[in-house]
This record gives structure tokens, C-alpha cells and sequence, in this order.
């Protein structure tokens, strides 16, 4: 069920109510069984038969792992656990990919087409769920976290539905502590939960979604294309990735704080990075978190002796596992490759940034950061190229004929009606005034020092302007759902 | 937790009210964009629909219809009269048979000539030319009684108030164009395009097999058959002209509405062409790939005329080729 259905939004108040209404000492049964019947409600057994596997046996052995003396005892369960994630992860990533390659790229090397068409099998949420377990039995292991003793609980860390098809990616300290403790209804918190969703559809529905019909037509049929269209199309791509995704993790954000729980916030104005290292720290923080921790570090550790020459594989690595996490696709593991060279390329310039600047006589400042920002900015969105290209040969047309001329340009931006284009402008604009009015917790708090009626206006807009210019009838998938 | 929710419906509900106030504005309280122009016909093909009386001879359909028949020759031909209400597809189908119904009679002949777009997809209920029709004819809303159309009409609304508050500061008429109210005849035909040259057709449309056949279309026609049949009316099916570019280019799909709606309990006997049979050269279309021009309209006239004396007993049919036949 996703967050953008109508089935969703009769779902969400069903179970709040319930749960509110419920014994606190059975309140994660109802959040469980209603987490399973969100998760069900896509309509495909091996999902929940790959969500039982892999709750089944992280419960058991992080039990183990937690009760075991022997360091050779834990380390060997420790990897049995990561193997059976990784294969359930792997083995349902197979799976889906045997149904989405049905129709292979005309170049043949678009995917990693390794098995035919069969019959059609999701794997939303698994790349999630699967790699949290694997951070929950590191952190037992490591002993930075403990195990989780009652089997529903744990289920319901890996589970809530808020969470479980896109993440965020939760650690296990961080959130199984908030499943353990009573719930108390908090309205703040709850008016702030309903205004993030709010804005969730604002940047799904408004904008993410409108930006759609201009990228997929041209990103669909690249043929038909040439130039100008395609730096639009790339520029249109990366804010609507940034809004779709975005645009979930509030929805996600805000129906769990309904419950009571604070969930990892994943971005933080990932555009205004002035290096890729820091477009990574706004962008995807639950995951950037993830592979820092439980793949770069290790494997710097590894390359240790290599100095930064160790530190630059190590990056390149991390990102290319980044890349397959994301999917068996060439496009991909392009897409971590760039990533994880660019970060590479950063560990040999970093030191000698500030002789270059001096060099160049380019002075910190605000023409610098914003210069910082255009490139950062320009790298990201070459890498979006791969990530979004049917095919690396795709991919690789646009990046040889985007500087070929205007292209078709006129073709694309009149291909919808011209009321859509100022939708998006204005949407947009409200957003970049949003962003002006400083980091989230400075707007509610503005918002809520405001008098009853400016309150209630603010309220009545945002549906109104959300059921006007909503995209109902054509509602696009979440772009990170399909990983 | 009940105050939170009280207070998010009463928001919701406000927002929605003060959208179907607008809505509501636009259609009951602003005037129609312009007058003047290709969809306020609909008001003459419903007063002629109206005023004719029967028997006649009604012929449902999209552009296809007003574009490329000749029914004044029909009326000769087959001595009764004719009314044309072919108009545009963006309308729907299920529109077109629900406002027809009312009008038909004992001895009517309704000839039914659904584009192939109209059995894919949600096209059945409409797009936005539907919103143009019930702005110009409150009559029409009688006609709207699907939660389909009704999601049309909220997915349309924003462009017809955009378009209406438009017109209310420019006022433009469409009035010497071909696209126009007073290009049509006495019948409802289209008759300004005769004069001009053939235009570039610019699309052949979307590749039909793509999208879902939609089972509804052929519920929704044979409950029209049952309808006409039940006043001792006749009803039958025509293939739409074609271009024969866009005809290879969906000829999945076109088999598909063709084998469907022949093997269809009710539908079948009263499908009276193959596809093949309205099947044209490029060069008789005038701009899309469903408008005739020329002589060609002539010929599918003519088509249309043998078709009918089947019906009447007139003369004996021409036998029509199946698809795929030599």
C-alpha cells in the first residue's frame, strides 16, 4: 500500500485509533499485525515469507551472539547472520530482476540480465529490513547494542510500517528502545507528524510527480532527444528524485511520530552540499550512515597500511556496494563507481585544497561556497544520469549529445499544458522559501507561535493548494520503493 | 488524539468544499469560454438530435464521425434523416451512449462508431473536452452517473477554471477557424477541412496494446443494444476510419477491440465491418490519423451506405474482408 493511495490515508487513522485506544501492554501487537498487513497488502507471499526468514533468524542469533562467550563462537554466528541476509537480499534483488528484465535494453548490456522473464516479484523494503538486521547483529557482536529479548518487539523494529519499504534505516538502539517504552499521546508531536505528512504529499503529489512527466518521456525514449532537453531533463531528474524520496521519508517521519516514535531524518537540503562527502551527509543519512559504518570503516581498517591510497579503495568499494545495493543494474554500479571516485579524488585533493584556493586567489566566502555548491551539484547530477538511463547506452547518448544544440526543448516543455510548468515553478518557489525559513524544528516552532487564524489558514492552504494541484490520476511509484 | 482528528477532517473538509465550490463556480456561474468554438457544436448535434423526429438515422461516434462521412448522402440514399453527433473522443463513449439513449426510438437506426483509443485505459469516461461539454450543456450532468467520470471531472476541473478565467480577460473566438461551431452542416458533418489542403497528420496516436483493455466498454455497449433493441430500434457497429500508418502501427490493439467485441455475447451480430474495411492511404486524411478528407470521405460514405441498406433490406450487402485475409 502506498503512502500516495487513498488506502493508505483509511489505513493510517484505522490503526492509530486502535492503537490509541488499545492497552498499552498490547499496543505492539496491534502495531505489528497492522505493520504485516501494510506489508501484505502488496500482494506478494515471498515478501512476507523473506520478512519471516530474516526476523526468525536475526531474533535467534542475535540472541546467540548476545549469550555467546566464545570470540570465535560469535564471530562465526555473527557471519552465518550477515549470509543469510545477504542471500535472502540477494535471492529476492534475483528474483525481482528476473521480472523487470523481462524486456532487456536493445544494446543487451542495459542490465545484468542473468536469468529470463518469469512471473512478477517485488522485493520493496527487503534492501532495508535486510541491512538493518545486519547492523542489529554487528552492533550485538560489536556490543554497542543488545539483543532484543521479546521475539514481537524485535519483529516490530524490523517491520513498522512507516518505515519498512523505504527506511529509514534504523539502528537498533535508537529505535527499539522507543517500541520498549509507553506510549503517551503527545499533541505537539502529533500535530507535527500530521504536518509532515502533509508536506510529504506536498513534495510527492505537487512536485515530485509533476516533474515526472517531463523527465520520463525523454529518459524513456532518448532517441527522440538531443541537447538542451537533456541537461533540463537531468536538472528535472535530480529534484525530482530529491521530492519523491524526500516527500517519503516525511510521510514515513510523520505517521511514526503519530505513534510516538522519532524516526532518523534522511536529508538535509542535499543540494546546498559543497562536496560530495557532504552532499553524503544530507542526502540518504540512514544509508550513508549505514555504509560508512558497517563497510567503509571495516574495510579501511583492512586497507589500513595503505594510507590514502587504502582509503581511496576503500571509498571506491563502499560505493560500489552502494551501487548493487541499489540494484543488479550496470546504471548502478556505475552510479556508486562515480560516487565512490569522486569521494576517492576528494582524499588526494583535500589537503592540497587550501594551497590551490590560495594559488587561485579565491578567498572563503560566499562566492566560493556557492561555487563549491555548482559543482557538487553538477557532479551529483552526472552521476543521476547512470542512475536514471534505461541503459548505460542510454546513459551514454545523453552524455554525447547534451551539448548538441536546443534539441527538442520546446517539444518537451509543451508537451503538458503551460498551467503545469507554473505549478511547478510556484511549488518550487514555496519550497525555496520554506528552505529560507530556516532548519525544521524553527518553522514549526514559528509556525505554532502564530495566532489561531494564521494557523488555521496555513492549515486550509496547504490541503487546499495539496487537492488542487495533487497528482491523483497518474500517480508515479516512489522512485526509492524499486530498491 | 480525537481533538487531532476533528481538526484535520474539519480542514480536510473545508478544503474540499472550497474546491467543489470553485468547480461548482465554474460550470453554473462563469459562461463558457468561447461560444464560437469546435465544442460548442455539441449543442447543435444535441438540438438536432432532439428536433428530428423518427425514424432517423443517429450516428454516435468521436471527430472520425464529423470529420469523414457525408450525410446528406446518407439521407439520400437511404431516405431517412440523418443526425451526425460525431464531435470528439475526449468526451467518452460512455458520455456519448448515456446522452443518445434518451432520443432513441421505434424504427431509429443508431450506428455506433467508437474510436479504438475508447476500449483502452479509463478513455471510455472521458478526458477533458467532457468538462468543455457539461460547461456548455447542464442537460449534460443528467448523463454523468460513474465515480469514473467523476474522477475525470476533478482531474479536469483545474484546466477548464484555468481556461475559463483565462477567457474571461481575453476574449478570443474561434470563429473562421476550421476547428470551429459554424464549420459543421445541417447534419452535423464537418464540412470546413473539404476546402483545405491535407495538413501533416502530427500523431498516429499511442501504441493501443500498451494500455488495458477496458471490459466496461463492451458492458456499457450492449447494454445500449439492449436498450435500443427494447424500443424496437436497430443498432449497429462500425470500424472508425483509419489511416493505414496508424492502423500497422496498433494493429495488435485494433484486433484486439475487433476479436473482442465480435466474440462478445449481444456485440458480435450486430458488428457490421473488419477494421481492414475503414482502412485508408495516409494521403486522404486531412490531420490526424482518423479525419477524412476529399474523396476518400466519399468512399467511407459509401461504405457506411451499404452497411445501412443491410440494415434496411434495401439492397444486398457487400461482403466484408475478415483481417488477415488475402
Amino acid at each position: 500500500m502506498p503512502f500516495n493511495s487513498l488506502q493508505y490515508f483509511l489505513f493510517l487513522p484505522s490503526v492509530l485509533l486502535l492503537f490509541h485506544f488499545t492497552r498499552d501492554r498490547w499496543r505492539w501487537v496491534v502495531l505489528l499485525l497492522g505493520s504485516l498487513g501494510f506489508y501484505a497488502a502488496l500482494g506478494d507471499p515471498y515478501l512476507l515469507a523473506a520478512l519471516a526468514t530474516v526476523t526468525m533468524t536475526t531474533y535467534v542469533l542475535g540472541i546467540r551472539i548476545g549469550g555467546t562467550r566464545s570470540p570465535r563462537g560469535k564471530t562465526a554466528l555473527l557471519w552465518i547472520g550477515i549470509a543469510i541476509n545477504l542471500l535472502v537480499l540477494i535471492s529476492m534483488k534475483i528474483l525481482h530482476s528476473m521480472t523487470v528484465t523481462g524486456n532487456p535494453s536493445p544494446s543487451g548490456i542495459g542490465r545484468l540480465d542473468l536469468f529470463p522473464a518469469t512471473g512478477s516479484i517485488l522485493a520493496i523494503g527487503v534492501s532495508y529490513y535486510t541491512i538493518q538486521a545486519i547492523s542489529y547483529l554487528v552492533d550485538i557482536y560489536l556490543e554497542t547494542g543488545e539483543a532484543e529479548s521479546h521475539p514481537g518487539r524485535f519483529a516490530l523494529y524490523l517491520s513498522v510500517f512507516p518505515k519498512i519499504l523505504q527506511g529509514p534505516i534504523e539502528r537498533g538502539r535508537d529505535l527499539i528502545p522507543q517500541l520498549r517504552s509507553p506510549y503517551v499521546f503527545d499533541y505537539a508531536g502529533a500535530r507535527v507528524g500530521m504536518l509532515r505528512i502533509a508536506g510529504g504529499l506536498f513534495k510527492k503529489m505537487v512536485i515530485a510527480d509533476r516533474l515526472a512527466q517531463y523527465v520520463n518521456p525523454v529518459y524513456d525514449n532518448v532517441h527522440a532527444y538531443s541537447g538542451v532537453v537533456f541537461i533540463v531533463a537531468t536538472y528535472l531528474y535530480a529534484l525530482q528524485i530529491y521530492y519523491d524520496f524526500s516527500g517519503y521519508t516525511d510521510i514515513a517521519l510523520g505517521s511514526a511520530r503519530l505513534f510516538g516514535i522519532r524516526l532518523t531524518e534522511n536529508f538535509r537540503n542535499p543540494y546546498t552540499a559543497t562536496s560530495i562527502a557532504d552532499f553524503w551527509r544530507r542526502w540518504h543519512i540512514s544509508f550513508s550512515r549505514w555504509i560508512l559504518d558497517y563497510i567503509f570503516r571495516p574495510l579501511q581498517m583492512k586497507f589500513r597500511h595503505g594510507g590514502t591510497g587504502g582509503t581511496a579503495v576503500a571509498l571506491i568499494l563502499t560505493f560500489l556496494a552502494s551501487g548493487f545495493w541499489h540494484g543488479f543494474g550496470w546504471g548502478f554500479v556505475v552510479w556508486g563507481l562515480l560516487h565512490g571516485l569522486f569521494l576517492a579524488c576528494s582524499v588526494y585533493y583535500k589537503p592540497h585544497q587550501r594551497s590551490i584556493y590560495q594559488k587561485l586567489a579565491v578567498t572563503a566566502g560566499w562566492k566560493s561556497a556557492i561555487w563549491q555548491r555548482f559543482i557538487t551539484f553538477h557532479l551529483v547530477c552526472l552521476a543521476w544520469i547512470f542512475f536514471r538511463a534505461n541503459s548505460i547506452t542510454d546513459a551514454g547518448y545523453i552524455l554525447t549529445h547534451m551539448f548538441t544544440g536546443t534539441g527538442k526543448i520546446a517539444r518537451l516543455l509543451t508537451s503538458h499544458e503551460r498551467l503545469e510548468i507554473w505549478i511547478c515553478v510556484l511549488s518550487l518557489g514555496i519550497m525555496a522559501f520554506l528552505y529560507h525559513l530556516g532548519n525544521r524544528r524553527d518553522k514549526w516552532d514559528y509556525l505554532f507561535s502564530k495566532p489561531a487564524a494564521v494557523r488555521w489558514c496555513f492549515y486550509y492552504a496547504t490541503a487546499l493548494y495539496i487537492l488542487m494541484f495533487g497528482k491523483y490520476f497518474s500517480p508515479q511509484t516512489f522512485i526509492y520503493g524499486k530498491f | 488524539m480525537i481533538k487531532l482528528f476533528l481538526k484535520t477532517a474539519s480542514v480536510l473538509l473545508l478544503a474540499l468544499l472550497t474546491y467543489a465550490l470553485m468547480v461548482f463556480a465554474v460550470f453554473f456561474w462563469l459562461p463558457y469560454m468561447d461560444s464560437a468554438d469546435y465544442m460548442s457544436a455539441i449543442l447543435d448535434k444535441d438540438r438536432l438530435l432532439r428536433d428530428t423526429p423518427s425514424p432517423k438515422i443517429v450516428f454516435v461516434g468521436a471527430s472520425n464521425l464529423a470529420f469523414s462521412l457525408d450525410s446528406e448522402r446518407v439521407q439520400s440514399a437511404i431516405h431517412l434523416p440523418v443526425v451526425n453527433l460525431g464531435l470528439h473522443g475526449g468526451i467518452g463513449l460512455k458520455y456519448m451512449l448515456d446522452s443518445t439513449r434518451p432520443y432513441v426510438k421505434k424504427g431509429d437506426i443508431v450506428v455506433l462508431v467508437p474510436e479504438y483509443e475508447e476500449f483502452f485505459g479509463e478513455r471510455h469516461y472521458g478526458e477533458a473536452p467532457l468538462l468543455n461539454v457539461l460547461h456548455l450543456s447542464r442537460e449534460g450532468w443528467r448523463h454523468i452517473d460513474s465515480v469514473h467520470q467523476y474522477r475525470v471531472i476533478w482531474r479536469y476541473a483545474l484546466t477548464e477554471m484555468k481556461d475559463t478565467i483565462h477567457a474571461v480577460y481575453k476574449r478570443s473566438s474561434s470563429s473562421g477557424k476550421i476547428y470551429s461551431r459554424e464549420s459543421f452542416n445541417r447534419f452535423g458533418d464537418m464540412v470546413a477541412h473539404l476546402k483545405e489542403k491535407p495538413r501533416k497528420i502530427e500523431s498516429y496516436g499511442v501504441p493501443l496494446e500498451n494500455e488495458k483493455f477496458n471490459d466496461r466498454v463492451l458492458v456499457d455497449l450492449e447494454k445500449f443494444r439492449e436498450y435500443s433493441e427494447g424500443n424496437r430500434a436497430a443498432v449497429l457497429i462500425l470500424s472508425p476510419s483509419i489511416a493505414e500508418s496508424a492502423f500497422k502501427m496498433n494493429h495488435a490493439g485494433i484486433q484486439e477491440v475487433y476479436d473482442r467485441i465480435r466474440t462478445y455475447d449481444g456485440l458480435g451480430a450486430i458488428q457490421k465491418s473488419t477494421p481492414e474495411d475503414y482502412v485508408f492511404p495516409d494521403n486522404c486524411f486531412f490531420d490526424t490519423a482518423y479525419h477524412l478528407t476529399g474523396t476518400c470521405r466519399e468512399t467511407r460514405t459509401e461504405k457506411v451506405i451499404m452497411a445501412l441498406r443491410e440494415i434496411t433490406g434495401q439492397r444486398k450487402p457487400v461482403s466484408t474482408r475478415r483481417i488477415g485475409s488475402p
